[in-house]
C-alpha cells in the first residue's frame, strides 16, 4: 500500500514541478489517441452505417471479419503495423515508423473494428421506424444516414469512447510501432512499462495514476456533454 | 376520375400464415377511402404495402400515375430526436425561410393547433400532441397517395376535428385511413372496405 | 450556405492546428536509427554522448532500445543505419556476414559477482573456477536471471568455461530481468552475476556488496557496428560512419571516462589517449 501512496504523491510531484518527460508522455497519449480515433470514426462510422443498411453477397463475413478483429492482442497489431510500416514492408516508404503517426496508424487498426463493429449493431438494430419514415419522406441518403446516427448516438458515441479507452491505455502498438523513443514516441503506457523495467516503481505507478487519471477525465467529459443535450 | 392505384388478389404472409387477404380493391384519384376490420384483419398490412414497405406478398398492385409521392403516417408514429419544428420540416427540401414548404408547415401546425409546441422537444408531448406533429410532417411534403393508421388515437374531439378540417383542404391527393371501429362523423368516406 | 463554409473553414484550421502538436521531427531533418540494448539505454551514457554529435552533425538520432537479438535483427534487416551491443561473439557473426561494415569496440567495464555483506562463502579473492565450484559443491545460494539475456548468456558461458554445472538445489533462476533478480537475490542473502550499472542504480536497496573475482571472462566490451548500407537505400551509411567516427574522438572519450552513476565510474573508454592507471581498479 505504501508503494501505491508514494506513487501518488510522486505522481503529482511530477506533473506539478512539470516534469518534461512526464508532460511529453502525457501529451503524446492524448494526441495520438484523439487524431486515430478521429480518423478512425470518420471511416469506422461510415463502414459501420454502409454494413448496417446495405445488403450484399458475403456481407455477413465482413460482419463477422470486424466483430473478430475486436479480439486482436494489441501486440499482434503493433507486429502488423511494424511489418507495414518497416524500411522493407508494403508501407515503408512512408517513412512512419518509429513517428508519432506512425502510432496513429496502428491504432486506427484497433480503433476501425471497434467502431464498426458497434456502430452496425446499433443502426441495424434502430428501431424499424426510422428509416421507414426517413425513406418515405424521400429525403437524401446523407440526411438519411444523419438521421440514424443522431438517433443511435449514445450506442455511437458509447463506441467511440471504448475505442479511444482502448487506444490511450494500449502498450503494444506504442511499442512496436513507435519504438518507445525517449521525448519523440513515448506514451504513458510505454513509459510506465519502461520505468518498471528499469526498478523505478515509483515512477512507473505514478505515470500509471496519470494514465488512469486523464482516462478517466477524458471519460467523464464525454459523458456529461452527451447527458448535456438529451435536455 | 383517374385511378391511383388498384388491388387484385392480395395475398400477405408471414411465417406461412396468410395476415391479409383482398381479392380486389382500387381507388381513384382525390378519393378518400376507409379501411376497417377487426383486430388482425389486416388493415394495417395493407397500409404498408400500399406504402410499399411490406414485400412480402402475392397479387397484383398496380399504380396508374408513375412515382408517386406517398405519405405514411405509422400506428404508432416515431418522432426523430429534437424539437417538434425540426420533425414537421424533416421532409423539406429547400429550407429557406419563406419557401412554400416551410410556409406550409407553419399553416399545418397552426391548423392542427401545435404552433405553441414548436420549439418542444419531441419526447415531452404527450400522445395526442406527438400524433398530430407526426401527421403534420406526413402533410408537409405534398404527398399525392396519403395513407394513415389510425390517425384519430389519442385525439380528443378538437383534436379530430381538426385533423378532418386539415385533411378536407386536400382535394387532388388520395387518402386512405385506417380506423378500428367507426370513423369521425366529420370525414367524408367516397369508399369503406372492410377485411 | 455562408455559415456551411464558415464551418468548413474552421474545421480545416482546427485539423492544421491540431496536426502541429504531433511533435515528429520535420521531414528533411537528417535522422540516425541507432538499435541499442536496454542496458545501455538505461545506463543512460546515450544521453550524455549523443546531443553532441547531434549538435555537431545537425541532426537526430533515434535511439532504439531492445534486447541484443532484437538489435542485431533490425541490423540483419537493415531496419536501423547502427547497432550498438555488447556480445563479441554475436557481433563477429553479424560482421562475418556481411550485415555490417564498420565494427568499432570503443567501451568496456565488467561484469560482478555479487553477494551477502561477510562472504560467507568465501569466495573473494579465488579464481573463477574455484568460486564457481565452491558454489556448486557446497550448494550456496545462487540467483540467476535464466531469461536468455546477454548477462545471462555470460553467466552460462562462464559456468561452461570453468567445467561447473549449476545442477545444486540452490541454484535459482528468475527468469526475469536485472533489477528484480537482484531484489530477489538480496531477499534471499545469496550470491548472483550482474552488470556494474544496474547494481549501481539498486545499490541503496540492497545489502548486497561486490565479491572480488577476477577474470578475463568478465570483460564486458561494448561496440558500435555500421550496418551495411547495400540493404537499402533508406539506410544513412554517411551519418552512420561519422558517428562511428565520434565515438572514436578523444573528447568522446573523455565523456565516457567520466560518466559516473552514484559517484562511480561505469565505462573504460578504448580510445583515451593515456590510460589514467588509478582507473583500473574500480571495485
Amino acid at each position: 500500500m505504501e508503494m501505491i501512496w508514494n506513487g501518488m504523491t510522486d505522481g503529482l510531484k511530477l506533473l506539478i514541478d512539470g516534469d518534461p518527460l512526464v508532460l511529453d508522455a502525457a501529451w503524446r497519449s492524448i494526441w495520438v489517441s484523439v487524431t486515430a480515433v478521429f480518423i478512425a470514426s470518420i471511416l469506422g462510422i461510415s463502414i459501420g452505417t454502409y454494413l448496417a443498411r446495405h445488403k450484399f453477397r458475403g456481407r455477413r463475413a465482413v460482419v463477422i471479419f470486424f466483430r473478430g478483429s475486436m479480439g486482436v492482442p494489441t501486440v499482434l497489431i503493433g507486429l502488423i503495423g511494424y511489418a507495414l510500416l518497416s524500411r522493407n514492408g508494403m508501407l515503408g516508404d512512408l517513412d512512419l515508423l518509429f513517428t508519432s503517426w506512425g502510432i496513429v496508424f496502428g491504432e486506427c487498426l484497433l480503433a476501425i473494428p471497434i467502431i464498426v463493429s458497434l456502430t452496425h449493431g446499433s443502426i441495424s438494430n434502430m428501431d424499424y421506424r426510422i428509416s421507414e419514415t426517413a425513406m418515405l419522406l424521400r429525403v437524401s441518403r446523407w440526411h438519411r444516414w444523419m438521421t440514424y446516427l443522431n438517433e443511435c448516438r449514445l450506442a455511437v458515441t458509447l463506441a467511440v469512447l471504448t475505442a479511444f479507452a482502448r487506444c490511450f491505455t494500449e502498450l503494444g502498438i506504442a511499442v512496436m510501432v513507435g519504438g518507445n523513443l525517449k521525448m519523440k514516441t513515448r506514451t504513458l503506457s510505454t513509459s510506465t512499462a519502461l520505468e518498471t523495467a528499469k526498478g523505478d516503481f515509483s515512477r512507473a505507478v505514478a505515470m500509471s495514476f496519470i494514465l488512469l487519471a486523464i482516462a478517466i477525465l477524458v471519460t467523464i467529459v464525454i459523458g456529461l456533454l452527451n447527458r448535456e443535450d438529451k435536455d | 376520375m383517374s385511378t391511383m392505384f388498384s388491388i387484385e388478389n392480395l395475398v400477405v404472409n408471414k411465417n406461412r400464415n396468410p395476415i391479409c387477404t383482398l381479392d380486389s380493391a382500387s381507388a381513384s384519384v382525390s378519393e378518400v377511402i376507409g379501411i376497417t376490420g377487426a383486430n388482425g384483419s389486416g388493415k394495417s398490412t395493407l397500409l404498408r404495402v400500399l406504402a410499399g414497405i411490406e414485400t412480402g406478398f402475392t397479387g397484383n398492385i398496380s399504380f396508374q400515375q408513375h412515382d408517386v409521392q406517398i405519405g405514411y403516417l405509422h400506428q404508432r408514429p416515431y418522432l426523430f430526436r429534437g424539437t417538434v419544428f425540426a420533425n414537421v420540416t424533416y421532409g423539406i427540401k429547400d429550407r429557406t425561410i419563406d419557401s412554400p414548404e416551410m410556409q406550409r408547415a407553419d399553416w399545418l401546425m397552426s391548423e392542427l393547433g401545435i404552433s405553441d409546441l414548436r420549439d418542444r422537444i419531441c419526447d415531452s408531448l404527450s400522445g395526442g400532441e406527438a400524433r398530430r406533429v407526426a401527421l403534420a410532417r406526413t402533410l408537409v411534403v405534398n404527398p399525392t397517395l396519403i395513407l394513415l393508421d389510425e390517425p384519430f388515437s389519442d385525439l380528443d374531439s378538437v383534436g379530430i376535428d381538426a385533423v378532418c378540417k386539415t385533411l378536407a383542404t386536400i382535394t387532388t391527393a388520395t387518402i386512405v385511413i385506417v380506423q378500428p371501429n367507426s370513423f369521425p362523423a366529420e370525414l367524408q368516406l367516397d369508399q369503406l372496405i372492410k377485411l | 450556405m455562408n455559415t456551411s463554409i464558415r464551418n468548413l473553414l474552421l474545421l480545416l484550421i482546427a485539423t492544421a492546428m491540431w496536426c502541429t502538436g504531433c511533435r515528429d521531427s520535420a521531414a528533411g531533418i537528417n535522422r540516425l536509427r541507432v538499435a541499442t540494448t536496454t542496458s545501455t539505454r538505461d545506463s543512460g551514457l546515450l544521453d550524455e554522448l549523443i546531443p553532441g554529435f547531434e549538435r555537431q552533425f545537425n541532426c537526430e538520432v533515434d535511439i532504439i532500445a531492445v534486447g541484443t537479438g532484437a538489435a542485431l535483427a533490425y541490423g540483419e534487416r537493415g531496419e536501423v543505419d547502427v547497432v550498438i551491443v555488447h556480445a563479441p561473439k554475436s557481433e563477429e557473426d553479424f560482421v562475418r556476414n556481411a550485415h555490417g561494415i564498420e565494427h568499432v569496440p570503443f567501451m568496456q567495464n565488467e561484469f560482478i559477482f555479487v553477494g551477502p555483506k561477510d562472504d560467507p562463502a568465501e569466495l573473494s579473492n579465488l579464481d573463477l573456477h574455484a568460486a564457481l565450484n565452491q558454489i556448486q559443491k557446497e550448494n550456496i545460494a545462487f540467483v540467476s536471471r535464466g531469461d536468455d539475456s546477454g548477462t545471462h548468456k555470460r553467466e552460462l558461458q562462464l559456468w561452461s568455461e570453468s567445467a561447473v554445472t549449476p545442477d545444486h538445489e540452490n541454484y535459482i533462476e528468475t527468469g526475469q530481468g536485472m533489477g528484480n533478480t537482484l531484489v530477489i537475490a538480496n531477499q534471499l542473502q545469496g550470491y548472483t552475476f550482474t552488470d556494474i550499472s544496474t547494481y549501481l542504480k539498486f545499490k541503496q536497496k540492497l545489502d548486497l556488496h561486490p565479491i572480488k573475482i577476477d577474470s578475463q571472462l568478465l570483460i564486458n566490451r561494448y561496440s558500435l557496428i555500421t550496418v551495411n548500407p547495400e540493404k537499402t537505400s533508406k539506410i544513412n551509411g554517411k551519418l552512420a560512419s561519422a558517428l562511428a567516427e565520434y565515438l572514436q574522438q578523444p573528447e568522446t572519450a573523455e565523456i565516457i571516462q567520466n560518466y559516473q552513476i552514484s559517484g562511480r565510474r561505469l565505462f573504460k573508454p578504448i580510445f583515451l589517449d593515456r590510460a589514467d592507471p588509478a582507473d583500473e581498479t574500480d571495485h
